[in-house]
């Protein structure tokens, strides 16, 4: 009997290399992802995950209304409970850098606990690692709290995905635009729950390479999106804490002025008017880009417009002197053109 | 005997910790294996873009839901009347609530396959919901092509376009006795936009889902790959993915997105579809045409047929039962639907009827909700008239 479970466990042994694999990224995860605890209200969850970036504390989450909490604390792997104190954040990327303080903590006789370990050198952290060598197809490991599953010294929660894609952020969040429409990592494993997002994600080899994101809804498939932040954007964010003036922030916004284009657009008045064009104005930049009337304008730099406010939001985050490539459809072929845009007019 | 095997415990103790520490060569195995696989296909898997259709906003109406007969949910005894005629525009339907309030369909790119080098691209039908005026096709290659919708399967969900063409690389496939359950299965989508496609990764769950009609993935499917490959480790394609569930409608099964359970359609399966799709005829919903009662003690029993329908031409009238369908015993409006809900129109069903005491078995070809008259309510005037057996009539005639 004991002999046939041996061999059954003997067999069934192989099978373990499996999950091996990963056991280095995840030992490395663990002390380095620690868990947010503060206020909760409304549909915020109150609690979160953050990722270790330095070894004197400083950790990055995403923004939340947590951050606000009187009594926001901190709990690493190791069971230790850290005030944090929010350093910066950044409205666009929805970002926050907090430095995890010590808690004077008391017993019941009024005695102050011994602090747990701070300041350089206290803690385990990521150093930025390079999101650009992941392949999709390639494993990660995302860790955080989803659900406030973790307590006390246990470890958070960590979950196997491939990477999907390298894509630019086109989402909502609570039926606004999400700020944040640059690069992303969309990953298929579920990090689109409460409390994960801020957590790290890293590759096979432990290195970091990004960090969950706030929940959203993608604007392409209306779904809930999993992705994390890039590191490079993550650590141009830390970058620009420490030493202001070394990495400017390269954000494309809305400047709320078109550049002049020459294009009539035919607009019923509709939310979502095709991008017909009714007249192109004489010696404009469209009329030299050779767009005609009836066009039907499909794409702007390969992204697709499908009406004219998808139109001129892109527009408008252009300036004079830029060129965008145009795509068309004109009598059921596609002709594609450049158009170079001018001052206002 | 009990030192044998506690030696050959701590063998494959030994044996295998420290592979078990930190040693994730077999996973950087994986990641080769699918890289190759994935460079492949991308090759064959393209990026559909649609303009204009309907606003993507607010309450989807899905109107192809086709209701042959509604779910009735869990028996609702207190409604007079099972509704299994097509929905009145109006009528407020559990389908649509549900689908309305967690599901809109969104007008980002979707994902098609190469399916002959002649210019065919196979595709989702989810992905034209929104039934869009135009229709782009971008291949790996980046050239850009305007593409014409040829014909869809609203069953199955699989949509079948041209784009003029003729020198494209179609998609190997796997044949379907190949797919073993628990092989690693990856699905490839455009709907992130970019120029490479995007990857989930998954096995294969079960085959013959869907009454013999999908291969099941706990690659994470969504909108986001709809209408792309399911491809093995060597690039082949395993399916088409496509959104399903036990129930009809044109979004059902989107709910399912992102869950682990996700469908796709194998080579068979879509070469059997495509081949009817090329005539440009589209595949619709089958409907037999018929009421039941809702009482929940009262089984199957019709209320009300519609005149003209296949089942009013087979001479059934309101007081039949039906009591089995295609080889089922059936006892409800939601056993028949999931009897009978891939089963397009024109396609014949098995059903036997019941009045009285006597069974007899028919075999009507289902409708299009469109083809259906008024319903008809009264009962047969002579209730003991024979009814032949095994009648089969092609409808509509």
């Amino acid at each position: 009997m004991n002999l046939k479970r041996a061999i059954c466990i003997a067999l069934l042994a192989p099978t373990t290399l499996l999950a091996g694999g990963f056991n280095h990224a995840i030992e490395t995860v663990g002390p380095r992802c620690v868990r947010l605890y503060g206020l909760k209200a409304g549909l915020s969850a109150g609690y979160g995950s953050g990722t270790l970036v330095s070894d004197d504390g400083m950790v990055v989450t995403v923004m939340s209304l947590l951050l606000d909490s009187e009594r926001l604390r901190v709990v690493t792997q190791d069971g230790n409970v850290y005030g944090a104190k929010v350093l910066t954040t950044d409205a666009n990327l929805q970002l926050a850098l907090l430095k995890l303080v010590p808690l004077p903590r008391y017993n019941l006789r009024g005695e102050r606990a011994p602090d747990p370990p701070s300041g350089p050198g206290a803690f385990k952290y990521f150093p930025p690692g390079d999101s650009r060598k992941l392949f999709p197809g390639e494993w990660v490991i995302a860790a955080g709290n989803p659900f406030k599953v973790a307590e006390g010294r246990e470890h958070v929660s960590v979950t196997r995905g491939v990477f999907s894609a390298r894509t630019d952020l086109d989402a909502k969040r609570k039926a606004r635009d999400f700020p944040y429409q640059g690069e992303v990592l969309a990953i298929d494993a579920i990090t689109s729950t409460p409390g994960t997002p801020g957590g790290p994600l890293v590759d096979i080899e432990g290195n970091w390479v990004g960090i969950i994101g706030r929940l959203v809804i993608s604007n392409r498939t209306h779904t809930n999106f999993n992705y994390a932040v890039p590191v490079e954007v993550v650590h141009g964010f830390v970058t620009r804490y420490l030493d202001p003036d070394s990495a400017p922030d390269e954000s494309t916004t809305d400047t709320g002025l078109e550049p002049y284009h020459g294009l009539k657009l035919f607009e019923m008045g509709y939310q979502k008017d095709l991008v017909y064009v009714e007249r192109v104005k004489r010696n404009s930049p469209a009329k030299k880009a050779r767009i005609k009337k009836d066009d039907l304008i499909v794409s702007l730099n390969g992204r697709k417009v499908g009406d004219v406010d998808a139109f001129r939001k892109i527009i408008r985050t252009k300036s004079a002197g830029d060129r965008i490539d145009v795509t068309l459809i004109r009598n059921n072929k596609l002709v594609n053109t450049t158009l170079t845009l001018e001052e206002p007019r | 005997m009990h030192h044998i095997a506690t030696a050959i415990l701590t063998l494959a103790v030994v044996a295998t910790s420290p592979a078990n520490q930190d040693d994730p060569d077999l996973q950087r195995t994986h990641q080769r294996v699918f890289r190759n696989a994935i460079e492949q296909a991308t090759r064959y898997t393209v990026q559909i873009e649609t303009v204009g259709g309907a606003i993507p906003r607010g309450v989807i109406t899905d109107l192809d839901i086709p209701t042959l007969n509604h779910d009735p949910g869990d028996g609702m005894p207190d409604m007079e009347d099972e509704d299994g005629m097509p929905e009145d525009e109006d009528q407020p339907s559990p389908f649509r609530d549900t689908l309305g309030s967690s599901f809109v369909v969104a007008d980002g790119p979707t994902t098609g396959i190469i399916y002959r080098s002649d210019g065919y691209i196979i595709t989702s039908s989810f992905n034209f919901v929104r039934n869009p005026t135009h229709i782009t096709v971008r291949l790996s290659d980046d050239r850009r092509y305007v593409a014409e919708l040829v014909a869809s399967d609203k069953v199955r969900k699989l949509a079948l376009l041209h784009i003029d063409a003729d020198d494209l690389e179609p998609a190997p496939w796997v044949s379907p006795d190949e797919i073993s359950t628990g092989q690693w299965a990856i699905a490839l989508g455009r709907g992130f936009g970019g120029s490479e496609p995007s990857v989930t990764v998954g096995v294969v769950s079960a085959q013959n889902r869907m009454m013999g009609n999908a291969v099941q993935t706990d690659a994470k499917l969504s909108p986001a790959n709809y209408g792309g490959p399911l491809i093995d480790v060597h690039g082949r394609v395993i399916g088409l993915c496509v959104p399903m569930a036990q129930r009809p409608g044109e979004l059902a099964g989107v709910e399912f997105y992102d869950a682990g359970i996700g469908f796709a359609l194998p080579k068979n399966r879509v070469d059997a579809i495509c081949e009817e799709l090329m005539t440009g005829e589209s595949i619709y919903r089958g409907w037999l045409g018929i009421r039941f009662s809702r009482r929940a003690d009262d089984g199957l029993r019709i209320v009300g047929v519609a005149n003209p329908s296949p089942m009013y031409d087979l001479g059934i009238r309101p007081g039949d039962k039906i009591i089995n369908a295609n080889g089922k015993d059936v006892n409800s409006a939601q056993h028949l639907v999931q009897s009978l809900y891939m089963v397009p129109a024109g396609k014949p069903v098995h059903i036997i009827v019941r009045r009285g005491d006597l069974a007899f078995g028919y075999e009507p070809h289902l409708a299009r909700a469109i083809d259906l008259g008024q319903l008809v309510t009264e009962p047969d005037p002579d209730p003991w008239k024979p009814f032949p057996i095994n009648r089969s009539i092609k409808w509509p005639r």
